[in-house]
């Protein structure tokens, strides 16, 4: 028995020791792209279209400064921040709202409204591109960073209801019913019971609804003209020139875009950590 | 209540004195500009000449805006059409597309006047007149080609600087060493590689034989017969494979970047390129293992290729059409437009830009000199980019060079692809030059 | 009697008030500019010339289909389902079994998730033009990696040979994707109740068993869900081919998205129109097909 339970107990340790390597394994080959980034934006231009070097013959922070300091970096920053944070706002609250009816209720016209967001997520956006710029034109619209907000956060709408309405399934039905039996309205018991079960699935959800806007080119080239308001996508695919891409300034740029990625990856990280044991409650 | 109140009150207060203010802003003339071949350097270039407008006509505001490369013709079109640019950028690939959808104005009535028309090159003058005899635009410059080529390995393998087609071919069979990862020539494959195979054909068939130099596709009295059908094509698409032969084998989709790089970064040998990269090589290369030289010239005794241009237009839409003009004229004045031009390594509008920059006869740039000296044997055609079938070519020619190149279909195959293209097109739109 | 009927009126009012909010602005940013433009789908729509506008019936649509000069639609569709099919199935797969491994606690593993969730957080077009950079068959870094790992002995045109243009972009898309199934499939892992497992460890279940007997099943929902996404959302991702390889070479690595977007930069607005209405009604009869099949919306 006591045989047993140690052989079971090395196989579990061998197993440990296997998934930490294969993590790591995994780690580096996805970071390589990003390390290869990094060497660049550390390289002076007439290093980076020669052979490969791994690590800079001498390092420079010339691209960082460029980057930074001679163009509309941190502008176009921020410019993102506010767009992709409006959007991403609006569409998880969005998401949380219509994914909990979407979920938990049952009504006719049920699957026509699933297949009015699911739609949305095919439509390739080229299809929409002159009527889109036609339509804010008259309204006066075109040039401002709330629109861009707004078409942000009608970009991720959609996907929030569906994720979120996937999340609630996960969540067993009683739990509110409960909560209506003990006389909570539906809006109190959706809020005060079910969505502090969730608050992982609603860190994922606010995660991509940032994300994707926080990617988003197109719209911002179209539908912005000024510099002032200009994203960051934007400034990075202005490096690509007719003869040659700075790469020098494009991978500073990349690397120094990750870095809202690492602050709200963090932030997030507590909720997605705090469902965990948010989870346990349900039973 | 009242508190409610007194704040609403000051709100509207404050609205109106700045409604007064937008009222006062108003007599400021705000024209809109837009540009399309984006680049930092160049964007700085053109704002400091608006620095300068703006100066001495304190009452217009010239607002450029700089759209990324890749998308600002999609944007300069949406721009048109919505009425929402003043001056926009006119290029050799999309003037066709906005005079046919009248969304330029004729600049002849508002330039009538201007100071500086004498000093304009004749070359300037057909480009601002080319479609339908009325001026569509004021070029800013000309970009036109020159062969790059590795002064060092050159001199090394002791080969002479190639000044035709085959000895460039020969050149670059000579100095591939595929096993050091070495090539000859940095080919264009990949997205607008025709235009490469284009400048070969011209060269090997000759100018005087086309309709007309801006319809590069057909023959002078053809009835809408093509080049396609000529024997001198045939040898010349089988001399573009040959020269991909002697190129890395991933060229085959190398588009603009790939090939720049290629030359820079000490691949190839070869590079056929505008005179814009030269600033690359400056910043990148060690003087003394590059150089340029001019473009090659083939069996017909003729180098051709494109007269490459970008150029400012008016918008039809345009609400101060005379401001606009007045800032355009500004612009291509001699003395702007050769700083613009010395600057991004264009050929000027004036002929009397050598009394503003000495940028143009020396170094890098002489064989441009040397070209400009025998304008019979440089010499200029382009695609028929005013067919509208042009646009839908585009899209399919890059994917059947490249079936020809890797041996999918062959000579004869694709010659008849592009004959049935054309010979389609006249029949569908007629002739159009 | 009545106040059942009046709870159910409370019900449906309910229902409108929760949905409206998030139906309001696709109804006026998406379907209204959709209808606009899938008009032009039947007309003969070019920016080339806008002053002569038709309409055409379905010609569109027929020169798409059976238009195979230079363009071979049958090419580009099935392009397309290998471009789909091997990027989703590696991304589902890769990112499940990192969610499994990451769902145990372990000292470093926020920061660990962090990282891995990097190459979501770069843009789709900088995706493809670094991966087409490193791809380079002449200077590029994979060729040099590989050649140093004795791999290959000499360089390889990754993204200029019809046999390995789509599988370079594919390997491009994966690596973007997996931080999606990760983080969605995670969250959804943390949300299974602890007692589950307990439950099932004392009725002896092995690994194996409580995972297709507890951790499958309370995550399901979510599974199905990333899944239907994740087809949809590749499906239009032409930004990463496009800036990789055009399509190129020969078509090898079109696919009808990108295709459109080559025919958006020709200014042939009628024809992008005809493909993206082809593009969304496909999708439309596999979303419907989806969810009859997986029993997708009804609750469980």
């Amino acid at each position: 028995m006591a045989n047993n339970l140690n052989t079971r107990k090395a196989k579990q340790k061998t197993l440990t020791a296997l998934k930490f390597v294969v993590l790591f394994i995994y780690l580096v080959v996805v970071m390589f792209p990003f390390f290869w980034m990094l060497t660049t934006s550390l390289k002076p231009s007439n290093e980076i279209n020669g052979p490969v070097d791994y690590i800079p013959n001498n390092p420079t922070f010339e691209n960082y400064i460029n980057m930074l300091f001679k163009g509309n970096f941190a502008k176009y920053m921020l410019n993102s921040l506010i767009a992709s944070t409006f959007a991403a706002v609006v569409a998880t609250f969005c998401g949380i709202l219509a994914g909990y009816v979407i979920s938990r209720f049952n009504f006719m016209m049920k699957t026509p409204v699933y297949l009015f967001f699911m739609i949305t997520q095919m439509i390739p956006s080229f299809i929409m591109l002159a009527p889109l710029y036609s339509m804010l034109s008259k309204a006066g619209m075109t040039n401002s960073l709330w629109t861009l907000a707004l078409l942000y956060a009608n970009m991720t709408i959609p996907f929030s209801v569906v994720t979120m309405s996937g999340f609630y399934a996960g969540v067993s039905n009683s739990i509110e019913e409960a909560a209506w039996i003990d006389g909570c309205g539906y809006v109190r018991a959706l809020f005060s019971v079910i969505v502090p079960l969730l608050l992982p699935g609603i860190a994922a959800t606010a995660i991509f609804a940032f994300m994707n806007s926080w990617n988003e080119l197109f719209m911002a080239v179209m539908f912005v003209d000024m510099d002032k308001f200009k994203t960051i996508t934007v400034g990075l695919n202005s490096l690509i020139l007719k003869y040659n891409i700075k790469w020098g300034e494009m991978a500073a740029g990349t690397v120094l875009a990750l870095v809202p990625t690492m602050v709200l990856f963090a932030f997030a990280q507590k909720y997605m950590i705090e469902g965990l044991t948010a989870g346990s409650v349900k039973g | 209540m009242k508190k409610f109140l007194a704040i609403l009150l000051a709100i509207a207060m404050l609205a109106t004195l700045f409604a007064g203010c937008g009222a006062k802003e108003e007599e400021k003339v705000t024209v809109t500009m837009v540009e399309s071949l984006t680049s930092p350097e160049r964007t700085a270039t053109i704002q400091s000449i608006i620095d300068k407008y703006e100066a001495a006509n304190p009452n217009v505001h010239i607002e450029l805006i700089s759209p990324p490369l890749e998308n600002a013709d999609a944007k300069i079109s949406q721009m048109l059409m919505n009425g929402e640019a003043d001056i926009v950028e006119v290029r050799d690939q999309t003037v066709s597309q906005y005079v046919n959808n009248e969304w330029l104005e004729d600049l002849d009535p508002y330039i009538a006047d201007w100071e500086d028309l004498d000093t304009l090159s004749g070359d300037s003058w057909t480009c601002m007149h080319q479609l339908n005899g009325k001026c569509w635009l004021i070029p800013s410059g000309f970009y036109q080609r020159c062969l790059y080529y590795r002064e060092d390995v050159l001199a090394e393998a002791g080969v002479a600087v190639p000044t035709t087609w085959q000895e460039l071919l020969e050149a670059s069979q000579a100095l591939t060493d595929a096993g050091s990862n070495f090539y000859g020539y940095s080919f264009r494959g990949g997205t607008s590689g025709y235009q490469y195979a284009d400048t070969v054909i011209w060269s090997y068939i000759g100018v005087d034989i086309l309709a007309d130099p801006n319809a590069g596709y057909y023959l002078k009295d053809g009835n809408g017969a093509t080049i396609f059908t000529l024997p001198e094509t045939k040898e010349a698409l089988e001399y573009h494979k040959e020269l991909f032969k002697a190129s890395p084998t991933d060229s085959v989709a190398w588009a603009f970047s790939e090939m720049v790089e290629g030359f820079i970064g000490g691949t190839t040998a070869f590079l056929i390129q505008d005179a814009e990269v030269i600033a690359n090589c400056q910043v990148d290369m060690e003087e003394g293992t590059w150089n340029t030289a001019p473009f090659p010239i083939g069996p017909a005794g003729e180098a051709v290729f494109p007269n490459g241009f970008g150029g400012w237009g008016m918008a039809a839409a345009c609400e101060n059409k005379e401001a606009a003009a007045d800032f355009l004229m500004f612009l291509s004045n001699p003395e702007n437009n050769t700083l613009y031009a010395a600057n991004h390594a264009m050929v000027p509008i004036h002929t009397n830009a050598s009394e503003y920059s000495d940028a143009f006869a020396k170094g890098y740039f002489a064989c441009y000199s040397e070209m400009a000296a025998e304008p019979e044997v440089y010499r200029h055609a382009t695609q028929p980019q005013m067919y509208v079938a042009f646009a839908t070519y585009k899209t399919e020619v890059d994917a059947m060079y490249q079936k020809y190149l890797l041996d999918e279909i062959t000579v004869d195959e694709l010659l008849k692809w592009l004959d049935d293209f054309w010979v389609q097109a006249y029949a569908d739109e007629g002739q159009l030059w | 009697m009545k106040s059942k009927q009046r709870l159910g009126q409370r019900r449906t009012l309910f229902i409108f008030l929760m949905l409206l909010p998030s139906m309001l602005l696709p109804l006026i940013f998406t379907y209204y500019p959709l209808i606009k433009g899938g008009v032009m789908a039947f007309q003969n729509y070019t920016l080339m010339n806008i002053k002569n506008v038709s309409w055409v019936g379905f010609q569109n649509f027929k020169d798409i289909l059976f238009n195979t000069a230079g363009v071979d639609f049958g090419q580009i569709a099935w392009n397309t389902v290998k471009w789909v099919l091997i990027s989703l199935t590696l991304q589902f797969t890769l990112g499940f079994a990192l969610s499994l491994m990451l769902k145990k606690k372990f000292a470093g593993a926020g920061v660990y998730q962090g990282l891995v969730f990097f190459p979501y957080a770069v843009s789709g077009f900088l995706i493809g033009i670094m991966w087409r950079w490193m791809f380079n068959g002449s200077n590029g870094v994979i060729n040099d990696l590989l050649m140093n790992l004795g791999l290959i002995d000499v360089n390889v045109g990754w993204l200029a040979q019809k046999e390995t243009a789509l599988v370079s972009c594919v390997i491009a898309n994966v690596w973007y994707g997996i931080p999606f199934f990760t983080i969605m499939i995670t969250a959804a892992l943390r949300g299974v109740a602890p007692e589950l497992y307990e439950a099932a460890d004392m009725d002896g279940a092995n690994k194996i068993q409580q995972f297709f007997n507890v951790t499958v099943p309370s995550i399901k929902s979510v599974l199905l869900m990333t899944v239907l996404m994740r087809v949809i959302w590749i499906f239009n991702f032409p930004d990463l081919i496009y800036s990789m390889t055009s399509g190129g070479p020969a078509n090898s690595s079109q696919i009808i998205t990108s295709y459109m977007m080559t025919l958006v930069y020709s200014m042939d607005y009628g024809k992008a129109s005809a493909v993206g209405l082809l593009v969304i009604a496909f999708l439309a009869i596999f979303c419907l097909i989806y969810m009859a099949v997986t029993n997708y919306t009804s609750e469980d």
